[in-house]
């Protein structure tokens, strides 16, 4: 053990100390040990909480390294940047720049705010924004993740290799373009309502009816995306030991056992993360594809809060009350993802932090 | 799968197959008509009504007058170094990134986190970021497209999740002989991880290859203009001409067919090449080492 | 044991290099110069000195430069038109014969085609500002609190003490008051040069249009009234016109706040109109068009259009594109359409029916005869949205005034309308006409194209001339324009382009958005049938009540007053 401290600089894995946490007394034994007991005197605790701090930048010196240009990343381009959040309590005003605004402006407290849940239609476009992301999360979510385990038990290479390649293409065609198919598939003479004519049904003029916004929205969504969602399943996926399931055929476990007890788990860590940050994405349904397909026919569910502050904006251009809507609903976000993150670690133990 | 099939897991078999191709030709649906439209008589198009169609004539014309612009060669070379050099500098800081943040013993390793998730939720605006970039010397040239976008936070938690599904042993073993961390990242943990690496790359090349906003904000010489910047050009000038009586607003239309298939064909090229890492078992016998 | 504090050096060292190469690879080099660059200006003796100090510029007299004082100014304008061709506005014709006979250089920035607000207020935002900037100054629309917020803000500066530089431009305002009250804010000030289009034919672009072709088969006269055209629409649909054996020959007009062809235009027969715009005036009063009795009967109308089939029923889906192509297919019979449209519609409509013909329907009124015309864009004889400001940052304002002064002079109004004699135009039998050059580009470039390079006085805040517009148009196009605008109804109704101040624009901000959603969406439920008509008296005009309408119209009215007064 000596030899491989002296040649490495570190402790065999199984003498390597965990920190617990602040309150936890940290025992080791060992050379490089330090022992601090919450007994101690404030003073000598810091002093101690210096030196552990020492001790691990030491210890994992390259680790930190490697995390210094990213975390640098951050801090330049995104927490330097971020001093314009102050914008959302102040009334913005032309005659200063962007610092002058933040240090000058008149500071207005949560007036913005106040404007935009008095709005008339606040509850409403809440409310949808909301549901919309709910039927997301239920339907369009596992969407991807099915299909990547139904190209999975596919057998025959050359036709799995083709149905992935084709199916993550309309990915890549604009919103203008496949909201003017929507439109076109759904209207009155259209494909669809043609096949429920056949069918002996009565035509729908779909996109006028509140009732039929949502199912449009999600469905499209999926036929859009569910090809390219599958991507990181697949990866997953390929990288699941074929051992185990050697190992479970030898137990004589069916197709159905090898996907719930090795294929399901071995992708949960993948799962729970991406539907931890779906949750984080909540308020945030894009103002793109709603207007594209919305009329004022259908605001009574097609209206979300991103639109809602478009048609706003039309006659505002408010940089501040934009900012602050914005901050809302980053806030509403942000305390979803912890929430969710917190649940997940708990449940599952795959958790962001 | 591996192991015996059944009668119902033939027949579950079949479904599949039967479903998928159903799937398939729901998805390739809009991209044949996107093609076809770019290549048909706009009156066609118009005809059409949203419906598959065999086109009568063929024509180029969408094409040539997308062409007839000069900027879009430039638009190509500008757009192939960008996204050359910026996917590169991505999976560079995100391997660092990620792999870094993957380490269990790793003191702050949730502060860092935490850190990284709030800078997906919060945004000073676009105004705030402008002033900070050009403050920097993040203008008008050709880092502006590439360092402020080193890093998606998003695509990092990823990787960061398959770095973590690597078994500790690996690294341990490696630690006991003597290798230091960036080694290990290098030569051990990369090569695993190559599925996550291929899927994490495909995601920044496709957003490289797709940046408009960076190229509208922070370039002011239309030398260095992007290609997407180029083509949403073209198709405003031919918005404006129709409204000019030029052209028609269904030629417009179709124009705007020829700029999708223009703008995306490249990076369709691309994934075939990355496909093939996500194959299975790639992860075999590494564990025995 | 390792030595701590070397190790911290090293990481520190390492740090500074990592931000300090960073920093250094994008600013090496950085490009976009920020200081507009002027140098002194030309004064009467021939002093060369920092214009701070110079005795008062000279009035009048081109040029302005020359070589011995050079000036050269850095000018923000969107142009569109020409980027696909030229690098910027320097290589178009006009401006070079403006340089040879002012003498001024300018510096020319053009954001990307199709971008206009967020490069306009990223610049503003970090105080990034040329000498000239061009931009929508006088639309409200753009810029709520009209250009008076950025003249208090400090970003421009008004125009009118500098007015004498530009004796030209005076003339103009002198010669059509109503211009001149146009670019004047209600403290008198000016601060900007629009767009002028001062004779009415020139500014009727918007109208009805029918397929003249099917009228000609059933030996139909054209619609003049709205009865008349129900007759019509109906007279199409019972002889199956488009011979597909379906009654879908319609009447069509695209969503409200999907394309600028909207379904409100079709109650202007009746006096009345919708959507975001809805406000009228009458006798200086200001009047909310929904609700009056004549909008009731205008919805009714389009209502009885709806319920017999005569009104495409999914209009509110329609965009531009959509609109023509139901054209093309023959499902659309009669429309609010545009001059260019018509022109531009005509190629493709004829390749699926060669004898399909568009027309402009000289005018509709309502059942009774009368009728108004509450268009707003016929009314404005400058054009907001293409103005001319001078910025705080320029230090040489008057000369800037004197400058773009030319471009109302004889030699600078021919150079922007037809160019260059000899060049883009000749002299036949006493009137300009286009030469080869522009008629007929050995590139293939169309002749509204060859004019942007050449001649834009359209596109910029200039003097357009009624020959050159009625040369640059296309012929059916120019025949739209006539007969729209000689057939004008009574257009006084139209609410002029007020300005609002800021509590004004609280009452609208707070207060108008939640209007026009509740407004938009009640006109189609109301047109479709799905609310009956009678909830209008019950429920729709109380709910606008409620929702503060007479307090938005209060400040309307303040802000017309205003106006008035000017």
């Amino acid at each position: 053990m000596l030899r491989e401290v002296r040649l490495t600089g570190r402790l065999p894995v199984t003498a390597r100390p965990e920190w617990k946490g602040d309150a936890a007394v940290r025992t080791m034994t060992g050379k490089a040990a330090n022992v601090a007991t919450a007994s101690k005197a404030k003073e000598s605790t810091l002093r101690s909480y210096a030196g552990f701090l020492r001790k691990e930048l030491r210890k994992n010196k390259y680790i930190y390294l490697m995390l210094l240009p990213v975390m640098l990343y951050f801090v330049v381009f995104s927490y330097f940047p971020m001093v314009g959040l102050a914008l959302a309590f102040k009334d913005y005003s032309l005659k200063y720049g962007l610092i002058g605004n933040i240090l000058e402006a008149p500071y207005v407290g949560l007036k913005h705010f106040e404007a935009f849940f008095a709005g008339v239609a606040f509850k409403q476009v809440v409310v949808n924004t909301i549901l919309l992301s709910v039927y997301g999360i239920i339907f369009a979510f596992p969407a991807p993740i099915v299909l990547a385990l139904l190209l999975n038990e596919l057998r025959v290479k050359w036709f799995k290799s083709m149905v992935q390649s084709i199916t993550y293409m309309p990915h890549f065609i604009s919103l203008v373009v496949i909201s003017g198919m929507i439109i076109d598939l759904t209207s009155i003479n259209g494909l669809i309502n043609t096949i429920i004519d056949a069918l002996g049904g009565s035509k729908i003029m779909f996109l006028l009816e509140p009732a039929w916004f949502r199912t449009i929205f999600i469905t499209s969504d999926i036929w859009q995306h569910i090809g390219w969602g599958s991507i990181i399943y697949l990866a997953a996926l390929s990288g699941i030991d074929a051992e185990m399931y050697e190992a479970a055929v030898m137990d004589g476990a069916g197709r159905w056992r090898q996907l719930l007890n090795i294929t399901l788990p071995s992708l949960l860590p993948t799962i729970m993360i991406l539907l931890i940050l779906r949750i984080g994405q909540m308020l945030n349904i894009g103002v793109e594809k709603i207007i594209l397909l919305y009329q004022p026919m259908t605001y009574e569910t097609a209206d979300v809060i991103s639109s809602y502050v478009f048609r706003q904006g039309i006659l505002n251009l408010q940089i501040s009350y934009t900012t602050a809507v914005g901050l809302f609903n980053a806030v509403i976000n942000f305390a979803l993802l912890v929430l969710a993150n917190w649940l997940s670690k708990k449940t599952t133990q795959s958790s962001l932090w | 799968m591996l192991g015996k099939r059944s009668f119902g897991e033939k027949i579950f078999d079949g479904a599949n197959i039967v479903f998928l191709i159903l799937l398939v030709v729901a998805t390739l649906y809009p991209c044949l008509y996107v093609l076809l439209a770019s290549i048909s008589d706009p009156a066609e198009v118009a005809a059409a009504q949203g419906l598959l169609f065999i086109p009568d004539k063929l024509q180029l014309g969408s094409y040539a007058l997308a062409f007839s612009n000069p900027n879009i060669i430039t638009g190509y070379v500008n757009t192939i170094i960008y996204v050359g050099l910026g996917t590169a500098l991505n999976i560079l800081m995100t391997l660092l990134g990620a792999y870094g943040l993957s380490r269990k013993y790793l003191y702050g390793r949730n502060l860092f986190m935490f850190i990284i998730v709030f800078t997906m939720f919060f945004s000073g605006g676009l105004i705030p970021m402008y002033l900070t970039f050009k403050a920097l010397g993040f203008y008008n040239n050709l880092w502006a497209m590439i360092v402020p976008y080193a890093i998606n936070a998003f695509y990092l938690i990823i990787l960061r999740t398959f770095f973590q599904s690597i078994p500790d042993s690996l690294e341990e073993s490696a630690k006991i002989d003597g290798a230091n961390d960036f080694v290990i990242l290098f030569r051990i943990m990369v090569p695993l991880a190559l599925p996550a690496m291929a899927v994490v790359t495909l995601y920044y090349a496709v957003d490289n290859w797709n940046s408009y906003l960076r190229g509208v904000m922070f370039l002011q010489d239309r030398s260095l203009y992007p290609i997407q910047v180029i083509l949403r050009e073209i198709l405003i000038q031919n918005v404006v001409s129709a409204q000019n009586g030029d052209i028609t607003s269904e030629v417009a239309e179709n124009v705007k067919y020829a700029t999708i298939v223009i703008a995306t064909l490249p990076i369709l090229c691309v994934y075939p090449f990355l496909q093939r890492y996500f194959v299975k078992g790639a992860m075999i016998g590494a564990v025995k080492g | 044991m390792l030595n701590i504090s070397t190790e911290k050096k090293k990481w520190s060292t390492l740090g500074i290099v990592l931000l300090a190469s960073t920093v250094a690879l994008g600013g090496c080099s950085t490009g976009g110069e920020t200081k507009p660059e002027t140098e002194p200006a030309a004064t009467g003796n021939g002093q060369a000195e920092a214009a701070v100090d110079a005795p008062e510029p000279v009035k009048e007299g081109y040029p302005i430069a020359t070589a011995d004082q050079p000036l050269t100014l850095k000018v923000w304008a969107p142009a569109d038109n020409i980027l696909k061709y030229y690098k910027d506005y320097g290589e178009v014709l006009a401006f070079q014969e403006m340089e040879k006979a002012t003498g001024v250089k300018i510096e020319w920035i053009h954001p990307s085609a199709g971008q206009l607000q967020e490069p306009f207020n990223l610049m503003v935002a970090s105080r990034d500002l040329p000498d000239v900037i061009i931009y929508p100054w006088g639309n409200t629309s753009f810029l709520p609190g009209g250009a008076q917020k950025y003249v208090q803000d400090g970003v421009i500066i008004p125009l009118s003490e500098y007015i004498d530089y530009a004796p030209d431009y005076a003339k103009v305002l002198e010669d059509y008051p109503e211009i001149k009250k146009r670019v004047t804010d209600d403290d008198g000030e000016m601060n900007y040069i629009s767009l002028m289009t001062p004779e009415l034919t020139m500014r009727t672009y918007n109208g009805f249009m029918i397929r003249q072709d099917w009228l000609d088969k059933l030996s139909l006269p054209m619609p003049r009234s709205t009865d008349d055209l129900y007759n019509v629409l109906k007279a199409f649909q019972d002889n199956d016109m488009n011979g597909n054996g379906k009654k879908d020959e319609y009447f069509s007009s695209t969503g409200m706040d999907k394309g600028i062809l909207g379904i409100e235009k079709l109650l202007y027969p009746f006096g009345a109109t919708a959507g975001n715009d809805a406000f009228i005036q009458s006798g200086g009063k200001v009047i909310y068009s929904p609700m009056q009795p004549e909008f009731k009967e205008g919805v009714a109308y389009l209502n009885k259009l709806y319920q017999e089939g005569l009104l495409d029923p999914e209009y509110m889906l329609n965009d531009n594109t959509k609109l023509q192509q139901k054209y093309t297919n023959g499902t659309v019979s009669v429309s609010y359409s545009s001059a260019g449209r018509i022109a531009s519609w005509q190629p493709g409509l004829k390749e699926v029916d060669a004898d399909a013909t568009l027309s402009p329907i000289p005018s509709l009124t309502g059942p009774d005869g009368s009728g108004y015309w509450l268009e707003a864009n016929t009314a404005n004889i400058t054009n907001p949205g293409v103005s001319l400001a001078i910025t705080t940052a320029n230090k040489f304002p008057a000369e800037t005034m004197r400058w773009w002064n030319w471009v109302f002079t004889e030699a600078g109004k021919t150079a922007f309308n037809y160019g260059k004699e000899g060049v883009t135009f000749e002299i036949v039998d006493g009137k300009p006409q286009f030469t080869e050059m522009i008629t007929n580009d050995s590139q293939g470039r169309t002749q509204n194209e060859m004019l942007s390079l050449t001649a834009p006085a359209v596109g910029l805040p200039t003097l357009n001339e009624l020959e050159a517009t009625r040369l640059q148009k296309s012929e059916a196009e120019w025949n739209a324009f006539e007969t729209w605008g000689n057939n004008m109804l009574d257009n006084s109704r139209i609410m002029p382009p007020v300005m609002f101040n800021d509590s004004e624009l609280d009452v609208m901000t707070s207060k108008k958005p939640a209007i026009d959603d509740y407004q938009k969406q009640m006109l189609d439920k109301f047109i479709t049938g799905r609310t009956s008509l009678d909830a209008w008296e019950t429920e729709f005009v109380p709910q606008l009540k409620k929702l503060g309408i007479d307090e938005v119209t209060a400040a309307y009215q303040t802000a017309l007053d205003r106006y008035n007064q000017r």
